[in-house]
C-alpha cells in the first residue's frame, strides 16, 4: 500500500514514517501543508492520504479543504483525517458530506499500529473511519423519545462499531459473534431505526452516523 | 474722505437725538394741528382724537428707543423710532401753507411702507434674502412713486372749495387720479399679501424661542392687514365709506397696541432675566425628578438644549458620561462655554434664536447654575470613569479570552503535537525492544505509553476547558452539543441559534451554560437538564433548568459569580432562580447587538 502523509510538526511526521515503513507500508511522500500535498499526489500514485487536521496557514480545517479536493480529484484516493481533539461536529460533516470512503480519527490512535493498519486497509477498499470517540459521543447525545432506548445492549454495541465503519465480517471478528448472528442484530437496528439496509460502507456508516447526529 | 467723516458723524446717538427731536416736534405740531383743524366743526371731536394720535407716534418713537439701547446692532428699535416719525409726516400739513399742506398729503402714507419693513425683517431687524430685500423696496416704492403720482394729479380744489389750490398739481392730469389711484391700491395690497406671509414663513420656520419673539409680530399683523385691505376696498368703492369710520378707531386701537406688543417681544428678555432667577430658586430647592438640563431647558425655552460637561483632562461628556463633541463653528447649534475660576466647566449647545433673542441670556443661566452644573459636572465625572471602568473591563476580558484561544491553540499545535510525536518514539522503541526479545523493556514502554495515553487526554480536557476550539470555529451551537456530550445528566437542547455572534458573546454564553451544567452534575441530583438559546430583540436569552434539588446559591463559591461578572461586562444580567425542591433555572441575557 502506497501512503503520502501531509502534517506540519516534522516531530510527527517522522515518527508515523518510520512507524509506516516498519509495518511494511510505502510512504509515498510527505507534505507540510494542504498545498504542497495536492501538488504531491499526481506523481506519489498514492492509495490512502493522511492529512491533519490543522495546517498551515489559519490551522483551522485546511485537512478538511484538501480532503474535499482530493474526492473531487482522485476519486480513488482513500483520506484519513487527524485530528489532535473530538470535534463531532467536524466529523460529521467530513464524513456525512463525502461521496466516498474517508475516515477521521484522533491523532492519539496512531500509537496503536494495528488500528491505524486496519484503518487505512478499510480505507483502501472504500470503507469509512470514524473515531470511536466521536462515535461515544453521538451515542451519548440523548433526546427525549430516542429510538436508540429501544436497542438492545448488544444491539447498540453493535450500533457503534458500525458507525465506526467496521464490516460485518469485522464486527464478528471483534465480538466473537457468527457472521449470521451479526446481519441479523445489523437488520434488527436498521428496522428498529427506521433505516434503509444498504451494501455500501460507506452509505452504511454515513446513514447511521446521520442518524446519532440528528438534532 | 469727507464721506466717511460724514458717516462717521451719524453715530447711533446722533440718529437717535435727530430722531426724538423731530418725533416730538411733530407730535406736538399734530397735537396742536389736529386741536386747531379749521376743516372739523367741533372742539370736542379734535380734542378727543389727539392723544390716539400722539401716543400711537410717540410709544412707536419711544419704545423704538428702548429697543435700540437695548438691542445695539440691530436696526429695529430705530425702525420703530423712524415709523413713530413718519406717523406724524402728515402733521407737516398742518402748517397753514399750500406747499406744506402738499407735503403732508405726499409723505401721508410712508409709515405703512416702514411697517411692512418692520414686519419683515422682525426680530433679527436685518433681511434674510435678496427676496426679502426687493419686498422692502416694493414697499418704499409703491407708497412714494404712489403718494406722489397720486399728489401731482389730485386737483384737490374740485371737492374742497375752501381748501388752498394744490402746488405740485400738473394741470391738466385730474383725469388720471383715479387709474393712479387704483393702480396704487392694487400695488399695496400685493405687498401687504406679500408681506403677511414672509411673516407666516418666518412662524413657521421658527424654533420655540424664535416663535416667541415673532409672537408680537403675528398677532399685530393680521388685524393691521385686515384694515389696510378693507381701506384699500373702501377705495376702490368695493365696500361702503361709512366702514371707514369704523375701521378708522379700529386702525388707531391696533397702532396704539402695536408698539406695546413690540414692546413685549423686546421686554420677553426681561422675562428671560425673570427666568434666570427662577432657576437659581428652583436650584436651590430639593431636585423633583428633573434633571439640571431640564431645568436649564426651561430657563432658556429651549427644549433642544444640550448639557456637555467638561472633563478635567479636557473634552466633554453628557449628563450620564457618554463622550460628546461640541458642534463645530459654522453648525446649526450655539454653543456658550460657561467657565469656572477661567476653567471650562460646561457647554450649553443651543439654539441660535435664544442669543438672538436675548444676548447674554444663556451666559446669564450658567452662571446662575455655576454650583448645580459644578456637581452634575462631578457626578457625569464619576459616570465616565465608571464607563472607563466598563471599558477596561471589557477590554480585559476580551484580552484574556484571546489569551485563553492562544493557549488552547498552542497546547493543540504545540504540547499535543509532541506528545503524539513522543507516543510515537515509545511505539517504534517498544517494537525494537520486542524484536530483540526483551520482554521487560516491552512491558515497561507498553505502561509509558498507557501513562501518555492519559496525559495526553488530560491535556485535551484541559486546553477545552481553557476555550473550546470548537467554539472559535463552528459557534455556539455546536460547542453546546459537546457539553451535552460530555455532561453526566441527560441535556437536552431546545432551541439554538445557527447565526454566529461576536466572540464575546458566543464565549459568555457557552461559559454560562458550562458553569450552570457542571453545578448541576456537582450539586443537584437532577435526572435532566434543558438548555436553550433564543434571540429576543437585541439580546440572548439563556435558560438552563434542570429537575433537581435546588436550593442553588449564585454566592455559594460556586463558578456563577464569574459568569454574572462576565454577563455584566457584556451589559446583560444573570439570574439564578432555585427554590428548594423544585429545580435551578439559570438565565442569562446578553446583549448581541
Amino acid at each position: 500500500m502506497r501512503v503520502t502523509v501531509a502534517d506540519d510538526s516534522a516531530l510527527f511526521r517522522t515518527g508515523l514514517v518510520r512507524l509506516l515503513k516498519e509495518a511494511g507500508i510505502t510512504v509515498a511522500g510527505e507534505a507540510r501543508d494542504g498545498v504542497e500535498l495536492l501538488n504531491l499526489i499526481s506523481a506519489d500514485q498514492p492509495d490512502v492520504v493522511i492529512v491533519d487536521i490543522r495546517m498551515p496557514p489559519t490551522r483551522t480545517d485546511e485537512g478538511l479543504t484538501a480532503a474535499r479536493e482530493i474526492h473531487r480529484r482522485w476519486p480513488g484516493v482513500g483520506v484519513l483525517v487527524l485530528s489532535t481533539y473530538v470535534d463531532t461536529d467536524f466529523a460529521m460533516e467530513l464524513v456525512t458530506r463525502a461521496e466516498r470512503s474517508v475516515g477521521y480519527l484522533l491523532k492519539d490512535r496512531v500509537q496503536d499500529t494495528e488500528e491505524l493498519l486496519d484503518a487505512l486497509r478499510r480505507l483502501q477498499r472504500g470503507g469509512s473511519v470514524v473515531d470511536p470517540e466521536v462515535v461515544a459521543r453521538l451515542m451519548g447525545r440523548r433526546r427525549a423519545q430516542s429510538p436508540l432506548e429501544e436497542l438492545t445492549d448488544r444491539e447498540r454495541e453493535i450500533l457503534a462499531l458500525m458507525a465506526q465503519g467496521r464490516s460485518n465480517q469485522a464486527i464478528s471478528e471483534g465480538l466473537h459473534l457468527s457472521e449470521r448472528t451479526v446481519e441479523s442484530h445489523v437488520g434488527s437496528i436498521f428496522s428498529k431505526l427506521g433505516l434503509e439496509p444498504t451494501a455500501d460502507d460507506h452509505r452504511r456508516v454515513m446513514a447511521v452516523l446521520l442518524h446519532l447526529g440528528r438534532p | 474722505m469727507l464721506s466717511r467723516r460724514v458717516r462717521a458723524w451719524f453715530t447711533q446717538e446722533r440718529i437717535e437725538l435727530a430722531l426724538v427731536a423731530t418725533g416730538v416736534l411733530l407730535g406736538l405740531l399734530n397735537a396742536v394741528a389736529v386741536v386747531i383743524n379749521p376743516y372739523h366743526d367741533s372742539i370736542a371731536i379734535r380734542l378727543s382724537s389727539v392723544p390716539v394720535a400722539v401716543v400711537v407716534g410717540w410709544s412707536f418713537l419711544f419704545v423704538g428707543l428702548v429697543a435700540a439701547r437695548r438691542r445695539r446692532g440691530n436696526p429695529i428699535g430705530v425702525l420703530m423710532s423712524v415709523f413713530g416719525v413718519t406717523w406724524f409726516a402728515s402733521s407737516i400739513g398742518w402748517i397753514n401753507t399750500p406747499l406744506a399742506w402738499a407735503l403732508g398729503d405726499v409723505v401721508r402714507l410712508f409709515y405703512l411702507a416702514v411697517l411692512g419693513h418692520i414686519f419683515v425683517v422682525y426680530p433679527r431687524g436685518r433681511p434674510q434674502s435678496r427676496l426679502e430685500i426687493a419686498l422692502i423696496g416694493a414697499g418704499y416704492g409703491v407708497v412714494v412713486i404712489g403718494s406722489i403720482a397720486g399728489s401731482i394729479t389730485n386737483d384737490w380744489q374740485k371737492n374742497c372749495l375752501k381748501c388752498a389750490p394744490n402746488p405740485l398739481y400738473v394741470p391738466g392730469t385730474s383725469w388720471l387720479n383715479d387709474a393712479v389711484v387704483d393702480v396704487v391700491n392694487a400695488a399695496a395690497v400685493v405687498v401687504a399679501i406679500l408681506v403677511v406671509a414672509t411673516v407666516i414663513k418666518h412662524w413657521l420656520q421658527s424654533s420655540p424661542p424664535a416663535r416667541r419673539a415673532l409672537a408680537p409680530a403675528l398677532w399685530a399683523i393680521l388685524p393691521i392687514f385686515l384694515v389696510v385691505v378693507t381701506y384699500t376696498l373702501v377705495n376702490v368703492s368695493l365696500i361702503p365709506r361709512s366702514w371707514q369710520y369704523v375701521l378708522g378707531p379700529i386702525e388707531e386701537i391696533i397702532f396704539a397696541l402695536l408698539p406695546i406688543g413690540l414692546l413685549i417681544g423686546v421686554l420677553r428678555t426681561r422675562l428671560g432675566r425673570n427666568a434666570v432667577s427662577d432657576l437659581v430658586i428652583e436650584l436651590g430647592r430639593p431636585p423633583t425628578g428633573g434633571t439640571l438640563r431640564d431645568s436649564l431647558a426651561r430657563a432658556l425655552g429651549d427644549p433642544s438644549l444640550q448639557l456637555a460637561l467638561a472633563l478635567p483632562g479636557g473634552g466633554y461628556v453628557d449628563s450620564s458620561g457618554r463622550s460628546l463633541a461640541l458642534p463645530s463653528a459654522g453648525s446649526a447649534r450655539a454653543v456658550t462655554a460657561i467657565e469656572s475660576d477661567s476653567k471650562p466647566l460646561a457647554a450649553l449647545i443651543h439654539d441660535p434664536a435664544v442669543d438672538d433673542e436675548d444676548p447674554g441670556l444663556v451666559s446669564a443661566v450658567g452662571s446662575a447654575a455655576r454650583l448645580a452644573l459644578e456637581n452634575e459636572r462631578l457626578q457625569a465625572e464619576v459616570r465616565a470613569s465608571l464607563e472607563e471602568v466598563r471599558a477596561s473591563r471589557a477590554r480585559i476580558l476580551e484580552a484574556a479570552d484571546a489569551e485563553r484561544r492562544r493557549l488552547e491553540r498552542d497546547i493543540h499545535d504545540g504540547a499535543q503535537q509532541r506528545l503524539v510525536a513522543l507516543g510515537l518514539a515509545i511505539r517504534l522503541a517498544r517494537d525494537q525492544a520486542a524484536t530483540h526479545g526483551d520482554a521487560g523493556l516491552v512491558t515497561d514502554l507498553e505502561g509509558a505509553a498507557t501513562q501518555l495515553q492519559q496525559a495526553m487526554g488530560e491535556l485535551r480536557e484541559l486546553a477545552r476547558g481553557i476555550h473550546p476550539a470548537v467554539l472559535s470555529r463552528a459557534g455556539i451551537g455546536p460547542a453546546l452539543r459537546v457539553l451535552a456530550e460530555l455532561s453526566p445528566i441527560p441535556v437536552e437542547i431546545t432551541e439554538i441559534p445557527a447565526a454566529r455572534y461576536p466572540d464575546a458573546v458566543e464565549a459568555a454564553v457557552y461559559f454560562v451554560v458550562s458553569e450552570a451544567l457542571t453545578n448541576a452534575a456537582k450539586h443537584s441530583g437532577a435526572q435532566r437538564i434543558d438548555v436553550s438559546v433564543r434571540r429576543d430583540n437585541d439580546c440572548l436569552c439563556v435558560d438552563v433548568r434542570d429537575d433537581g434539588a435546588g436550593g442553588a446559591k449564585p454566592s455559594g463559591g460556586s463558578g456563577l459569580i464569574g459568569m454574572t461578572d462576565r454577563v455584566a461586562v457584556l451589559g446583560g444580567r444573570l439570574e439564578v432562580s432555585s427554590p428548594h425542591r423544585a429545580g435551578t433555572l439559570v438565565h442569562a441575557e446578553i446583549p448581541c447587538g
